[in-house]
């Protein structure tokens, strides 16, 4: 495969040349009630060319490999018309050119495992869902795999070959009681894994429908300000979109006021905050042993001690801002040019045990689990599958619809306790941007305790 | 020998669904040119009935098809019984949804329109940040199956998307604005423009509001808040699965008087225009709330068959925002979402109000529980009303409440209707009373 993405770079006239060749076996098997609503099993090939023409980008997607170097000619007639409407040319930082193959460790190859296995693993645990109370009124249970296969070449002599696997499982139960009571509630796991990873969810399946039906009788909450207890798989999210996406650099390298925000050593958090981007732990979805523009991991501390410490780049941002890239360069797909992400992101295990964290609660929140969030960089919003009143230091009863939002200029310096048991969960679903989604990436933290969260509510 | 043969040997019946196609991205970073793509595609997915069972697998090779095949026909083997069959060949009303002055635009007309836009925005402010994408496409669609139907549609579409900041001292501003078409006429930059400088002005100032009820309009953008649960409540398939609140509610007067909405693939300037949904059922033009009364719900192949009712053509590749992915099987989707306008201009709809909110965009659409028609989101893009008025941008702010119960309530419609995305035609809708929670 490398040879023939080779020919490609040998056509290309552009100063920088890359070329990259995906090729993805995927499975999706899909429960709804009591029904199997699909089952899929299907395979694509398709690459990218991206040539740089006097400072301007030209890029093609291609699905036959043959067109490999049709399309690097492509590319470069397209950066031309680029370069011409450029007022500055686009450069990149310097990287060492890699040679590496990068094979995946499954214990169980899903791709070894039969589609009835698979089914039958889903088809256990929707029933199980069904099964578990009168008032489950439907389930939907999603089990997806994907085997990615990356080839890279560069100009610079990089040679690279990844194989990417991502297995995850998502289940959700839906209770109902009265007319407009209808309650969701909702798991998933997903890593960068083999088919392990998914079996024996008989437990996850049963909690799910336990909540839900539990959903039923909590209260909505009411809305307004509230010291807030995170778990570690909501302030996991709440860290990706409170302070994650800001310092992704394409947002602001050419944007001189953001830059005036966005200083290296300006305080956001407490001393005891640490936030971190990591691009390998052994078996996370977020992983990419070399990123989309061939550059090696990295660990970047994103606040240290509270402070702003570094940007995520990919060559271009890093090249404009006089930094160093952080292997950040992500695409979702061959048909997507790399753009800056994250990896695994979280927040440092800190001192507090749980007990500490709640004890000195005498109002407010415990939230857990997370059914999204997103950003606008400034305001932020990030939903708990559920939650708790904390009454006296203690766990009352269940409340449900807790959506909170956060202002990036707040929220961090109001973190008010770090606990000390860090937990990076993989989940499924995945992150967007530029309309690039979704993209696997990992959340994590430890329990967080934050001051004057508001939560909407009627 | 075409994969539909290839597969109606193998398989009792089958279904083609073929897309190829191109595109040209053209994207601005801070008002500057970035990069210009060209993107092919070339996909196809099948489904086939095998066994009385339902099998689908997807493929990019348009040259060997066995692979595909084989993969499907496997997939039967472990799938659902199949409560349908392929619709025979129908009569479409066939309409035009090609534009070749579309097809025909360069990559540096494509450049022409970004660097006309972003000179505009930057001309009325220069510390906006414009981020903006322009793409053209042009795509055929070919559905075929086993039981004699056999369409094709070819389609272009241009669209806009602009993502414009304005930074000031720890303060970030960041709004969207979009544009699509299929055809060359109905695609100007004017309106996006005016409505970005628009909003920009209204936000000059920062307003506050103390947490209570109050009354608020969303903006034609705004109103997606509504839509998201009404989509949900409508769906044929959570009305079989006993999940919609709409369930028993057929015939039956459960919103205000004043909101109609129908389903309308055909409708003439739908960027989204078609004459067929993705499997190949003709698209229909239905009434899904008449006048506050429910008529309809929307439904596919596969619904249709399980509950027993008639096709509505929503089967669907991708939603009513997503663009179509040949890798998807089909699912319900409404295809063109046109809600009614009313009587007053939003002007005077604004003029109404003594203290209160006009809502354009909010965080995290969707979060919530939309089943139940519950919303609780913090507002992007939203600003005060005062004595009539607009007095300035408010942040920090949550609104919440119960879309089916504030549609059962008294609503006004605003007299002008805008295009959302490729397949919302709505205008501003008032609201009675909803939450608001800020941050003090």
């Amino acid at each position: 495969m490398l040879n023939k993405l080779k020919e490609g770079l040998r056509v290309s006239n552009g100063e920088f040349t890359e070329i990259r060749v995906e090729k993805a076996q995927r499975t999706n098997v899909k429960y709804e009630k009591d029904k199997l609503m699909n089952i899929d099993s299907s395979e694509e090939i398709g690459g990218i060319v991206r040539t740089l023409v006097r400072g301007g980008w030209g890029i093609a997607t291609f699905n036959s490999t043959d067109k490999i170097p049709e399309k690097a000619k492509k590319a470069y007639d397209i950066g031309k018309e680029v370069s011409s409407h450029l007022s500055e040319s686009i450069k990149l930082a310097n990287v060492t050119s890699e040679k590496d193959e990068v094979k995946s460790d499954q214990y169980r190859d899903f791709r070894e495992i039969s589609l009835e296995e698979k089914r039958d693993a889903l088809k256990r645990y929707n029933q199980k869902m069904l099964d578990y109370d009168d008032r489950i009124e439907s389930t939907k249970a999603v089990y997806n795999d994907s085997f990615r296969e990356l080839s890279y070449v560069n100009s610079e002599g990089t040679e690279l070959y990844q194989e990417l696997p991502d297995v995850t499982l998502a289940l959700v139960a839906i209770a109902k009681g009265d007319k407009n009571n209808i309650q969701t509630a909702h798991d998933s796991i997903g890593e960068a894994a083999g088919f392990e990873l998914v079996q024996e969810k008989e437990e996850m399946a049963e909690k799910v429908a336990s909540q839900a039906v539990s959903l039923l009788s909590a209260d909505p909450l009411e809305g307004g300000q509230y010291t807030v207890l995170l778990n570690p798989k909501l302030a996991g999210v709440f860290i990706h979109e409170a302070f994650g996406h800001l310092c992704e650099a394409d947002h602001f390298y050419k944007n001189d006021r953001l830059q005036e925000i966005m200083t290296l050593g300006r305080k956001f958090g407490p001393e005891n905050l640490n936030v971190v981007d990591e691009g390998y732990i052994s078996g996370r979805r977020g992983n990419l042993p070399y990123d989309e523009e061939g550059v090696s991991r990295q660990k970047t501390y994103l606040i240290r001690n509270g402070k702003l410490n570094s940007f995520l780049h990919n060559r271009e941002t890093a090249a404009k801002m006089g930094q160093e890239p952080t292997g950040n360069a992500r695409a979702i797909s061959y048909r997507h040019e790399p753009i800056v992400r994250m990896t695994n992101t979280y927040i440092e295990g800190g001192e507090k045990s749980f007990e500490d964290l709640i004890g000195s609660i005498d109002r407010g929140i415990y939230a857990k689990d997370a059914y999204g969030g997103q950003t606008q960089l400034e305001q932020f919003t990030f939903s708990a599958g559920h939650g708790f009143l904390i009454e006296d230091g203690e766990i009352g009863p269940m409340v449900r619809d807790v959506v909170l939002t956060g202002n990036i200029f707040k929220s961090l310096k109001n973190i008010s306790g770090i606990g000390n048991d860090l937990d990076i969960i993989g989940s499924a679903g995945g992150c967007g941007k530029g309309g690039q989604m979704p993209l696997p990436v990992t959340d994590g933290s430890p329990h967080l305790r934050i001051e004057d969260v508001t939560i909407g509510g009627r | 020998m075409g994969l539909l043969d290839q597969a109606s040997q193998k398989a009792e019946s089958a279904e083609v669904f073929e897309k190829t196609g191109s595109s040209i991205p053209v994207k601005f970073n801070s008002g500057e040119l970035e990069s210009v793509k060209h993107v092919e595609t070339t996909g196809a997915a099948l489904r086939v009935i095998d066994g009385g069972k339902l099998g689908f697998s997807t493929t990019t090779n348009l040259d060997g098809y066995s692979e595909v095949v084989d993969k499907a026909t496997e997939t039967a083997k472990f799938g659902e019984s199949a409560e349908f069959e392929f619709p025979e060949a129908t009569k479409a009303n066939k309409v035009e949804t090609f534009d070749p002055d579309v097809a025909g635009l360069t990559p540096k007309e494509l450049i022409d329109y970004g660097e006309k836009i972003i000179a505009r925005l930057e001309e009325f402010d220069p510390d906006l940040e414009v981020n903006a994408g322009l793409t053209k496409s042009v795509g055929k669609t070919r559905i075929a199956n086993s039981n004699g139907l056999d369409v094709e549609e070819e389609k272009t579409g241009l669209s806009l998307s602009l993502e414009v900041k304005k930074v000031g001292k720890d303060d970030i501003f960041t709004f969207h604005e979009s544009r699509l078409a299929q055809k060359l006429d109905q695609f100007d930059l004017d309106k996006p423009a005016e409505k970005a400088i628009q909003k920009v002005k209204w936000a000059q100032r920062e307003s506050g509001i103390e947490s209570g009820t109050y009354p608020i309009i969303l903006t034609p953008r705004g109103t997606l808040i509504l839509l998201v649960s009404l989509i949900s409540g409508l769906n044929g398939q959570n009305v079989y699965q006993g999940t919609s609140p709409l369930k028993e509610d057929l015939g039956e007067e459960v919103f205000s008087e004043n909101l109609t909405v129908e389903d309308y693939g055909g409708l003439e300037d739908s960027p989204s225009r078609r004459s067929f949904d993705d499997e190949g059922t003709p698209a229909l033009r239905t009434e899904l709330i008449a006048n506050g009364k429910l008529k309809c719900f929307l439904y596919d192949l596969k619904t249709a068959g399980q509950a027993g009712t008639q096709l509505t053509g929503n089967g669907l590749k991708g939603g009513l925002l997503g663009s179509s992915d040949f890798r998807s099987p089909p699912s319900i989707s409404p295809t063109t979402l046109v809600i009614s306008p009313g009587e007053k201009k939003i002007g005077k709809l604004i003029s109404n109000i003594d203290e209160g909110l006009m809502v354009d965009q909010v965080l995290g659409l969707g979060q919530g529980n939309p089943l139940s028609g519950e919303f609780s989101n913090n507002v992007s893009v939203a600003y005060k009303i005062e004595n009539g008025t607009i007095t300035g941008k408010v942040k920090d702010t949550m609104v919440a409440g119960n879309v089916y119960e504030l549609l059962e309530g008294e609503i006004e419609l605003g007299k002008e209707a805008e295009w959302v995305g490729g397949g919302l035609k709505a205008p501003a809708i008032s609201l009675g009373s909803v939450n608001v929670v800020r941050k003090n």
